[in-house]
């Protein structure tokens, strides 16, 4: 008797975390998916369902497509570049030189900046005319490169995603830094003895050392890149035309901007999807890696 | 060999300092255009060290309409209560998950992990709707409420990653003198996952420092906006002051990076321990 009571008391330890995360988590993906079923309006709290009609409307409509693609170039185009600027940024941290404990905290300060000041800090420095970049530029004699860099909708996505990146590649470099630290020096000197050079040794004792943390930082580098609203929507958003509108802008203005809620959460329930298969397949590498395995 | 080995170091100090100054760059720019007086900024060829060095722009920031006073007590307000209302709900369940044995632990874990990835914008809408229907639209519980959605998870993440790796013999050696678990948790692990609690503190209050997206869509009275939302909606309303805005930024950043540098190497522990274990 006292040892089930016993057991039954260990779980009200957990339940403030488990109540939370029902109510402020579960409802919401839940009604969410509802919502997607419905035409809802705010003011007169009225709810009509229309089933799938919804998500007809959406998926064979030309903006959705649209906004798929800016969402695959604004997740991917962050993520690759991180990986290839933060890999050789690693290796570099990774080497015995004079001043690094003065470069590390410079070196991340990227990461540390919150999301709306490098936004607002870049925006200003995208300004036509008196802002850094064009500057910049023309003193370089790179004059023939400036461009209207967050009012052309050929150019505004990627304008955005340069701030991103700028602040993103820090966090994959220090992961990898880490792993790296790890990877056991025998293993090197044992190249080296047969004559490998640094780039060999990067490419056969360094890449597949840290794999698995380059596979999950990535995994986390979509996950949060695709959900990632904060730039896009302080700097342009979504604009000009539509040309930076990732899937979660297409959420936030549909809801808040056009007050169509159920649209809304069509886009929702198909972010949360695609979400889903890269939290899967997160859960598995963790897993892999012992993390969960103790449990 | 001499030779090769010093274009080696040349490639690599020249790296380095590539490095160096991309971290650095938007920061000088952020700082010479807070110490430049209004016509400077608009002066071409810009300078990146002010001709003459003002402080103009943070009394404007400090005594101006900006009311920058009143929108960082609501930061702080916000900030604060969001941290101790996730350090209390998710410690005794991080602890919970590290010392008894429980069915559905690895579940819990997993969801954990996996609500950390969860779009903000699915859950926005519901939470909306909620906070509208409850009337609570313009409070600032309605933000430490919706801040719970990430703080919570990111907490007990951090939290059970430390635990574990305290030693359990001292408080079963406890148990034994007849403490209870209550006891055991508040006298003894309390005090030695010190680290661990101040370094999910600080992560805590850097995210809700600078969250953005839920205090855009709840606030909707101007004197109660945060910082991030004050900040972004002067753009428009005074496009051209950039140099009070960098000062606005420069004073929103500082807590954030002494809270994050002063912790650094507590958080690198807890977010190694907690997203990968290298």
């Amino acid at each position: 008797m006292k040892r089930s009571s016993e057991k039954l008391w260990n779980y009200v330890w957990t339940a403030p975390v488990f109540l939370t995360m029902v109510v402020l988590l579960a409802y919401p993906i839940l009604r969410t998916i509802q919502l997607s079923f419905y035409e809802y309006n705010l003011t007169s709290e009225s709810q009509v369902f229309i089933g799938l009609e919804g998500y007809y409307k959406i998926l064979s409509s030309n903006d959705f497509y649209g906004f798929l693609r800016i969402s695959f170039i604004w997740t991917f185009g962050i993520v690759v570049t991180c990986l290839v600027i933060a890999l050789p940024f690693a290796a570099i941290l990774n080497n015995e030189f004079r001043c690094k404990s003065i470069m590390r905290p410079i070196l991340m300060l990227p990461w540390a900046t919150p999301v709306v000041i490098t936004a607002l800090t870049w925006k200003w420095m995208y300004s036509p005319n008196f802002g850094m970049i064009d500057y910049l530029l023309r003193a370089l004699g790179l004059g023939s490169l400036v461009q209207n860099w967050l009012g052309d909708p050929d150019v505004a996505l990627f304008s955005v995603m340069i701030p991103t990146i700028w602040r993103g590649y820090t966090f994959g470099a220090f992961m990898y830094l880490a792993a790296m630290q790890t990877i056991p020096v025998n293993l090197y000197e044992a190249a080296e003895v047969d004559g490998a050079g640094s780039i060999n040794k990067f490419f056969h004792i360094t890449i597949p050392g840290i794999l698995p943390t380059i596979i999950v930082v990535n995994l986390l580098g979509v996950m949060w890149s695709l959900n990632a609203i904060q730039n896009l929507w302080i700097m342009t958003q979504g604009g000009p035309i539509n040309s930076s509108t990732t899937l979660p802008i297409a959420v936030y203005k549909t809801a808040f901007l056009y007050h169509r809620f159920g649209d809304a959460s069509v886009y929702g329930v198909v972010i949360g999807v695609m979400m889903l298969i890269f939290a899967l397949l997160y859960i598995q590498f963790v897993a892999k890696k012992g993390e969960l395995a103790e449990v | 060999m001499g030779r090769r080995l010093t274009a080696k170091q040349f490639i690599f100090y020249g790296a380095l300092s590539l490095f160096v100054v991309l971290a650095l760059l938007p920061y000088l720019w952020i700082v010479s255009t807070a110490l430049k007086d209004f016509s400077e900024i608009f002066t071409i060829p810009i300078r990146l060290i002010p001709r003459h060095i003002t402080f103009d722009n943070f009394k404007a920031v400090i005594y101006g309409q900006m009311h920058f006073s009143q929108k960082f007590m609501n930061s702080l307000i916000v900030t604060i209560a969001t941290t101790l209302l996730s350090l209390v709900l998710s410690l005794p369940c991080a602890y919970a998950l590290t010392r008894f044995k429980m069915k559905g632990k690895r579940f819990l874990l997993q969801t954990i992990l996996i609500s950390q990835m969860i779009p903000i914008v699915v859950l926005l809408i519901p939470l909306y709707i909620v906070i509208v229907k409850l009337g609570l639209i313009n409070t600032f519980s309605s933000l430490v409420i919706a801040n719970l959605t990430f703080s919570v998870p990111f907490a007990v993440w951090i939290l059970y990653g430390f635990f574990t790796r305290l030693p359990i013999s001292v408080e079963e050696s406890a148990m034994i003198d007849g403490c209870s678990r209550f006891q055991i948790l508040v006298r003894i692990v309390l005090p030695s996952a010190m680290p661990g609690i101040a370094a999910s503190a600080a992560y805590t209050f850097i995210s809700a420092w600078q969250e953005y997206i839920f205090a855009l869509t709840f606030i909707d009275s101007q004197r109660k906006f945060t910082l991030p939302v004050a900040l972004t909606s002067y753009i428009g309303q005074y496009g051209t002051q950039w140099g009070n805005m960098m000062a606005a930024s420069l004073l929103v950043t500082l807590p954030v990076l002494v809270l994050f540098f002063g912790v650094q190497t507590l958080m690198v522990k807890g977010l190694t321990a907690g997203a990968v274990k290298g």
